[in-house]
């Protein structure tokens, strides 16, 4: 009790406010924007924090972190472009809404779930710090190896109707994530001599040109004076009893989120997929998903921002990062004289307590925020389709740029946005590509990891029950839906 | 033409003072810090604390700037393309020699000129508290009894902590594989949960764990005792000869001129016997590798050489 109120001595006054007041809006700008994300932000903000008392200092910073993951929806759903890395599943739902003219309802869904789920996160950081973290301890590379596996399945369910055009994709993205240094050898593989490419493809100037340039190549195809081009807002909005149907679609959207943000190596880009393929294995209506359903946005959205909550666990009980950006925050803390970790509750508990505080005044903030900006987007939706497309190349290449001030990513987003405008002319689902290039590193340095620490036996992964039961469930979802489709074959045949 | 002859004249002169000024006075502009790695990483923020204080020694701004990607290739060879005037300054590891090393990059120690290793880290060998194994010898005995008869990781395949690891096989004479991982931070992690037996790390990297008693460091790879850790023995006081360390420093390109050298780790040391740096050194757990200009280049050249007969041994190179 004593501490609670010495967490809200820390974050009730005047500096700890307008701390949180300042990360969240300059969070929800640099989610927003393709290219810049929650651990660049942080970073870059860091040395702002040297003249703040510590506490005041990792709440602005923390604050900017939670809005960041917010942010990335917005331009997911105005742009189709996942503003972070994190946002890539909310982009499947939320832009097809945006484009029957919903997106208003879309985004008012995306801040609605992210405050839900982030409020989750924070309590169960609070609260299960302990058992998550005994949770988090299980997870050895056979059990990430087998965690990837399970992922990949889920890109039968992001393939829309077209399972076979699905696999292609995502095997284009497997290939991808092959690219790089490899991970047993340390030598680079498939560079083509560019040493831009030793460390990989970076992940975000694939997404860049698979979504955002591609989708500014397809609008600047249509004709402004086209009715067809022209969005008409349906008016419709976000109600309180729609809000309160979602419930159960925030719930587990934020235990999931919660869950696999606290594992490191996983976190809120893959709590957003599990959370959305979750959502619609359990829908009534999974023909819907892909087409604009409000609950492929929610899902999503509070599993990413969950996942900040979870991501903190194992930096205040380990004092080891749990996402690249609690990996950025304990440099921060490492520079203001602090040891992250457990020893953190004892020798500046003002910090700690005022971090779950300053996150539980943070949420709320950033729906008051998300809200007083709503307008600003719905100008964006009014614009004509040439200005969005230049302005979607402009913001997207200057994002690349600033990743590694690198023109070579530039060139390389500009590839990959025209390969995704042919694949998109195909009708290629773009989802299934980004996700197996996450999921492939994954998979394989953990596979191998495991293959040396068994000597080679594939026993490993079978005889650890974690590992076990994931891989059962991964043969389940992909064996399952095959089941029900010929069973509903012979009973249309019979 | 008025106009023309005016323009040229004054160009000529403001050439010449600049030229003057160059040779008497550096800095006489902005210093521009090259970070190759990712903004908040322990390296950018050397070089970011090395910068603010480097600007109040020398008089200019010093911005950092993040070049990130190729093992440093990217950034190398950014500053390939700048003149060889102190004003732009590359940040350096002990990594570099490996990658040159395994010619993964078109450079060589002769392209550069390493001013100062600032920080420098020693690799240990840590397990968990329960472990039955007290000390290098335990450890020692153990291998050689059961070849491969535990898994062993650290950060990164053919990188520091693997290299040190294969200096304790040889000093040893025991047998084991490596388990790569993409980060100190995940090896600590993995050894914490029981799915390793034993990480070769920075200590730096498990402070929380260490503190707690959770991991016990058998050997660290410092000549003398470290003066973090100093009841964990050496392994060199243990009968393994395996001194080294990784260091963090910075380095400007090659021909860069001598007086200007000389200005840029004038404010070095300056920066260097500042209560600021050393406080900041403690907090981040950092020793200094004190070599002067000539003795850091010699370093550099025999880290390339002994690295390069690591990579062979492991098949990491031809």
């Amino acid at each position: 009790m004593q501490e609670i109120l010495l967490g809200v001595e820390a974050v009730f006054n005047w500096q700890g406010l307008l701390a949180i007041f300042i990360g969240t809006a300059l969070g929800i700008v640099i989610g927003a924007l393709p290219g810049l994300g929650p651990s660049l932000g942080v970073a870059l903000l860091i040395p702002a924090t040297f003249s703040l008392p510590p506490s005041v200092g990792f709440n602005l910073l923390v604050s900017l972190y939670i809005a960041a993951e917010y942010g990335g929806s917005i331009s997911a759903i105005l742009i189709g472009t996942p503003g972070t890395a994190a946002a890539t599943a909310t982009v499947v739902d939320g832009y097809p809404m945006n484009r029957q003219g919903r997106g208003a309802m879309a985004l008012q869904a995306s801040l609605a779930a992210s405050t839900f789920g982030g409020i989750v996160g924070a309590i169960a950081l609070i609260v299960l710090s302990q058992p998550l973290v005994a949770f988090v301890l299980q997870f050895g590379p056979p059990e990430y190896f087998a965690l990837g596996l399970f992922g990949l399945t889920l890109i039968a369910s992001l393939s829309g109707d077209t399972l076979l055009k699905g696999l292609a994709a995502a095997m284009i993205g497997l290939l991808l994530a092959v690219i790089g240094v490899d991970p047993v050898s340390g030598a680079p593989r498939y560079t083509g001599g560019f040493f831009e490419l030793y460390e990989g493809i970076p992940f975000l100037v694939v997404l860049i040109g698979v979504f955002a340039l591609a989708e500014a190549f397809t609008l600047a195809e249509r004709n402004d004076a086209m009715e067809e081009a022209r969005i008409t807002d349906t008016g419709e909005r976000l109600t309180l009893r729609s809000a309160a149907g979602m419930l159960p679609t925030f719930l587990r959207g934020s235990v999931i989120g919660t869950l696999v943000g606290a594992i490191p190596g996983a976190g809120a880009n893959i709590a957003g997929w599990l959370s959305y393929d979750q959502e619609r294995r359990w829908s009534k209506e999974p023909e819907t998903f892909g087409k604009g359903q409000i609950k492929g946005v929610a899902a999503p959205e509070s599993a990413n921002s969950a996942s900040v909550g979870g991501a903190l666990i194992p930096l205040l009980t380990l004092g080891l990062p749990g996402s690249p950006t609690t990996a950025v925050l304990i440099g921060a803390l490492i520079i203001h004289g602090l040891q992250p970790g457990p020893s953190l509750f004892a020798d500046s508990p003002d910090l700690v307590y005022g971090l779950f505080i300053g996150m539980l005044v943070a949420f709320p903030t950033l729906y008051i925020l998300g809200i007083a900006a709503m307008p600003v987007w719905r100008r964006v939706l009014a614009l004509p389709n040439s200005v969005l497309a230049v302005g979607i190349v402009i913001l997207s290449l200057v994002g690349t740029y600033a990743l590694r001030n690198l023109m070579f990513d530039v060139w390389l987003a500009l590839i990959f946005g025209v390969l995704g405008y042919i694949l998109k002319k195909l009708r290629f689902p773009m989802a299934p590509l980004v996700l197996a290039m996450v999921l492939g590193a994954i998979v394989e340095s953990n596979y191998a990891r495991s293959m040396i620490m068994s000597q080679g036996s594939h026993s490993i992964f079978f005889e650890r029950p974690l590992s076990v039961v994931m891989i059962a469930v991964a043969v389940i979802a992909l064996v399952w839906p095959m089941v029900s489709m010929v069973r509903q074959r012979r009973a249309t045949t019979d | 033409m008025m106009r023309l002859t005016t323009l040229v004249l004054t160009a000529s002169a403001l050439a010449v003072t600049s030229g003057i000024a160059t040779a008497q006075e550096f800095p006489e502009k902005d210093i521009r810090f090259v970070a190759w790695s990712a903004a908040g990483s322990p390296l950018d923020t050397m070089m970011r604390q090395l910068g603010r204080q480097l600007s109040e020694e020398l008089g200019v701004e010093v911005p950092v700037e993040n070049r990130t990607g190729g093992s440093g290739a990217v950034a190398m060879s950014y500053v390939m393309t700048q003149p060889a005037d102190g004003y732009t300054v590359l940040s350096t590891t002990a990594s570099m020699t490996f990658t040159m090393a395994k010619g993964d990059v078109p450079f060589t120690p002769d392209n550069f000129t390493v001013l100062r290793a600032l920080q420098a880290e020693p690799s240990a060998v840590a397990v968990r508290a329960d472990s039955e194994l007290q000390d290098m010898g335990d450890f020692v005995e153990y291998l050689q009894e059961n070849p491969n008869g535990m898994s062993i990781g650290g950060y990164a395949s053919a990188g520091f902590h693997q290299f040190v690891f294969y200096r304790l096989q040889q000093e040893g004479e025991f047998e084991a594989s490596w388990v790569p991982f993409d980060g100190g931070n995940e090896a600590a992690l993995a050894l914490l949960g029981g799915h390793i037996d034993a990480a070769v790390l920075t200590p730096s990297s498990a402070t929380a764990q260490l503190e707690s008693g959770e991991f016990r460091l058998l050997g660290i790879s410092t000549d003398e005792r470290d003066e973090y850790f100093p009841d964990t023995p050496t392994f060199k006081e243990q009968g393994l000869d395996v001194v080294e360390s990784i260091w963090r420093g910075v380095m400007v390109k090659e021909g860069t001129p001598d007086e200007v050298i000389d200005r840029l780790i004038e404010g070095i040391a300056a920066v260097e016997k500042s209560e600021e740096w050393q406080e900041f050194m403690q907090n981040n757990m950092q020793s200094r590798l004190d070599l002067d200009l000539e003795e850091m280049q010699e370093q550099v050249r025999a880290e390339v050489e002994s690295r390069r007969t690591f990579l062979k041994d492991n098949g990491y190179l031809d």
